[in-house]
């Protein structure tokens, strides 16, 4: 699950299937099937929000959204 | 034949408003952040680019299904609201450094009827980073004219307004491309993206190398903080000496008006009324230029969206996410802009909370009234290796963050209950700001501060001036001139509810145009003291020095508390009704902030007394 990354961890993104409109937003913004990912930082003492890099873009995202994405 | 209609239509952040300003002249807001565009805007294309068409700035979005109010401007927009006309083409503008990122919109735009044109924005920052699209692979994947621009550094402007041209006079319809749901859309934007782009550009070495401290967990928030007490430190320090120089030439001129105009009702309108209320705001010019640079040169390195990231779990206390710490940051300029900038945040709840909140921000128009009254009642000396009046500064500063958070909290526990919808924001690349760019909205910030004190507060002091005078006291009368008018009849009826809060007299007349807005509390002083100065030769002398003689310090805190607060400036509160759609809830705010004001100016005065004495 991608909502457990932790800072550093790269990787690729397996499975998503959007089911809110929030989750449809994120494809929007590159968090496909087949997109290479990077957690760029994480928040001091939560460690959420965090900060990935995907296709290029850098997005800061808070890790219950990330909860339905799969990555290997 | 009618000026066809031509919309720009793109990601958040793409250049669009940039290319807008460049093609019609105008100078809108352009900022490295998304969401800065949060209404359809209008005007004509210059003459120089062929002119004949009108073209429109929209909201930036990532798709045609809005999350948010301001894209949803844009979908209703293109989707031709009823009543509303529709554009004859559109410009799809697409940030060269992330094509996959925009393709995904220009998918959507291609299954609406109107024609597209796609402007390729950002070229140079792509060819500097080393990437090569191909252009031509582009156009024949889409199905519609691809044509390189940079909006900034006005590349291929000419080439764009000669397809603009012939789209119009020749409108062609684009090929159907194969995808049906998100997935498949997905893909298809993959596959585009890889096919066009020759040579991968270098991942942006400046924001890495930036974020790397701006985004860190211990330097980060102290990197917020540090640039915080730097504004301030400088909004005093830095200011001081072009304010001397200001205010000895207002000085001058009223000096030179007293002695060469003979004694009268003209002259006493020109020295008292105009030069003793506008002058006294247009001192406070330097501080405003400087708080504006600041604010715009972060706004355009794309430190904003960062500040989000930073101040997201802080703001997670009082039920709301980063996302509001963009439209709270503009409120340090203005509310109203502030209130309209919520349109970017996605869950109403959150949005009707920060507008809510925005009123509490340190407005610039407070700034004259803090700046004067912290002139007056505290020393320039050093404290901790700073200017002791710029760390009051900051602390007046910190006071509205903190009545935000304070304020929000208890909104969050009674009126707008719940949870923030979680961050999700995109943190655009770090970009050198043009200096010139730069340099011209600051200076336009200056005119519209000095335009506005030479309109709104110069008919604000004529009014001040003249309720302050008539009617005219008779000379077998006793008392001064000033209680005898009808703004002094009205200071002494509003004088018992504010006395327990330590405001004087002037300060209970003052403050009736100060709700018009808030800087006028200074314009307005200004002229109750030059027609309430008692002796010839104290007319004239500057209001600092007035305020200082004349006030215990515990007033002068306590008017600094209650500004904090104060539901002033009515188009604030205008605006905000017309945002929330409640009057319920925006008369009800300001009920809210006018008894917290009263409370907070209270304590202040109650406590200092009594720790003064
Ligand atoms: N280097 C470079 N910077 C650009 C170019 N076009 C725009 N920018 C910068 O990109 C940032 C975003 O520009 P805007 O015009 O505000 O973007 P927008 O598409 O209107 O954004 P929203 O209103 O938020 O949807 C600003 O910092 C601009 O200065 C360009 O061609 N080259
Ligand atoms: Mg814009």
């Amino acid at each position: 699950m991608l909502s457990h990354a932790k800072k550093g961890d790269r990787g690729q993104i397996s499975k998503f299937q959007p089911k809110s409109p929030e989750e449809v937003r994120l494809v929007e913004l590159g968090f496909k099937v087949g997109a290479h990912y990077e957690i760029v930082e994480q928040a001091p003492f939560s460690k959420d929000p965090l900060v990935i890099e995907i296709n290029g873009v850098r997005i800061a995202v808070r890790r219950f959204l990330l909860n339905h994405i799969e990555v290997i | 034949m009618t000026d066809s209609l031509v919309a720009l239509v793109g990601n958040p952040n793409c250049g669009k408003t940039a290319l807008f300003n460049t093609l019609t002249g105008l100078r809108n807001k352009v900022a490295n952040y998304p969401g800065v565009t949060v209404e359809v805007v209008k005007s004509e294309l210059s003459k120089s680019y062929g002119g004949n068409c009108v073209l429109i700035d929209l909201p930036g979005t990532y798709s045609l299904s809005p999350v948010s109010d301001d894209e949803a401007i844009t979908s209703d927009f293109l989707s031709g609201a009823p009543g509303q006309l529709k554009p004859q083409l559109i410009i799809n503008v697409l940030d060269a450094t992330q094509l996959e990122l925009g393709l995904g919109l220009t998918l959507d735009l291609l299954r609406l009827e109107t024609p597209v044109l796609v402007a390729l924005n950002m070229m140079d920052l792509a060819e500097s980073s080393g990437a090569v699209i191909n252009v031509d692979t582009l156009a024949r994947e889409l199905g519609v004219p691809v044509v390189p621009i940079s909006a900034t550094k006005k590349w291929g402007l000419n080439k764009l307004s000669n397809a603009i041209e012939s789209c119009i006079s020749t409108p062609q319809t684009s090929k159907v491309l194969d995808w049906n749901d998100l997935s498949s859309k997905g893909d298809l934007v993959h596959k585009i993206a890889l096919s066009c782009t020759e040579t991968k550009g270098r991942r942006s070495e400046l924001t890495a190398r930036v974020d790397k401290y701006v985004l860190h967990p211990v330097f980060g928030p102290l990197i917020l903080l540090a640039a915080l007490a730097l504004i301030f430190q400088a909004v005093f320090a830095w200011a001081a000496f072009p304010m001397d120089l200001i205010e000895s030439f207002i000085g001058k001129i009223a000096e030179l008006l007293s002695t060469a105009m003979p004694q009268g009702l003209l002259r006493d309108l020109l020295v008292d009324g105009i030069i003793g209320g506008v002058g006294s705001v247009i001192v406070f010019l330097p501080q405003i230029v400087i708080l504006f640079s600041f604010i715009l040169f972060l706004e355009d390195f794309g430190y904003m969206a960062r500040a989000s990231y930073l101040m997201d779990r802080i703001m997670g206390t009082v039920g709301l996410s980063g996302k509001a710490v963009i439209p709270l940051v503009s409120g340090l300029a203005c509310a109203v802009p502030s209130i309209l900038a919520t349109r970017s945040i996605p869950s109403k709840r959150d949005r009707l909370l920060t507008m809510m909140l925005a009123p509490l921000m340190t407005c610039s128009a407070r700034l004259p009234v803090y700046a004067l009254l912290i002139a007056a009642f505290i020393p320039a000396n050093q404290f901790l290796g700073m200017n002791r009046q710029g760390v009051v500064m900051l602390l007046l500063y910190v006071g509205g963050v903190l009545a935000v958070l304070g304020v929000g909290f208890v909104l969050k526990a009674t009126v707008l209950p719940g949870e923030a919808q979680p961050l999700l924001i995109e943190l655009p690349r770090y970009k050198w700001p043009s200096l010139k760019l730069l340099g011209i909205a600051i200076l336009d910030r200056a005119r519209m501060f000095l335009k506005r004190a030479g309109t709104f507060i110069l008919a604000v002091s004529i009014v001040m001036w003249a309720v302050t005078t008539f009617p005219r006291k008779p000379e077998d009368r006793a008392g001064t001139d000033i209680e005898y008018s009808i703004a002094g009849r009205l200071g002494t009826v509003i004088e018992p509810i504010l006395k327990p809060v330590g405001f004087n007299y002037e300060i209970s007349v003052a403050l009736i145009p100060g709700f018009a807005a808030r800087e006028v509390m200074v314009s307005a002083l200004g002229t109750v003291y030059a027609i309430g100065g008692e002796s010839e030769e104290s007319k004239g002398a500057n209001l600092t020095t007035f305020v200082q003689e004349t006030w215990a310090p515990s007033t002068a805190y306590a008017l600094l508390a209650w500004y904090i607060f104060s539901p002033q400036c009515l188009a604030t509160f205008a605006v905000l009704g017309r945002e929330s759609r409640s009057l319920r809830k925006t008369s009800g705010i300001f009920v809210f902030y006018l008894a917290l004001a009263w409370l907070a100016a209270f304590a202040v005065f109650t406590i200092s007394s009594w720790i003064l004495s």
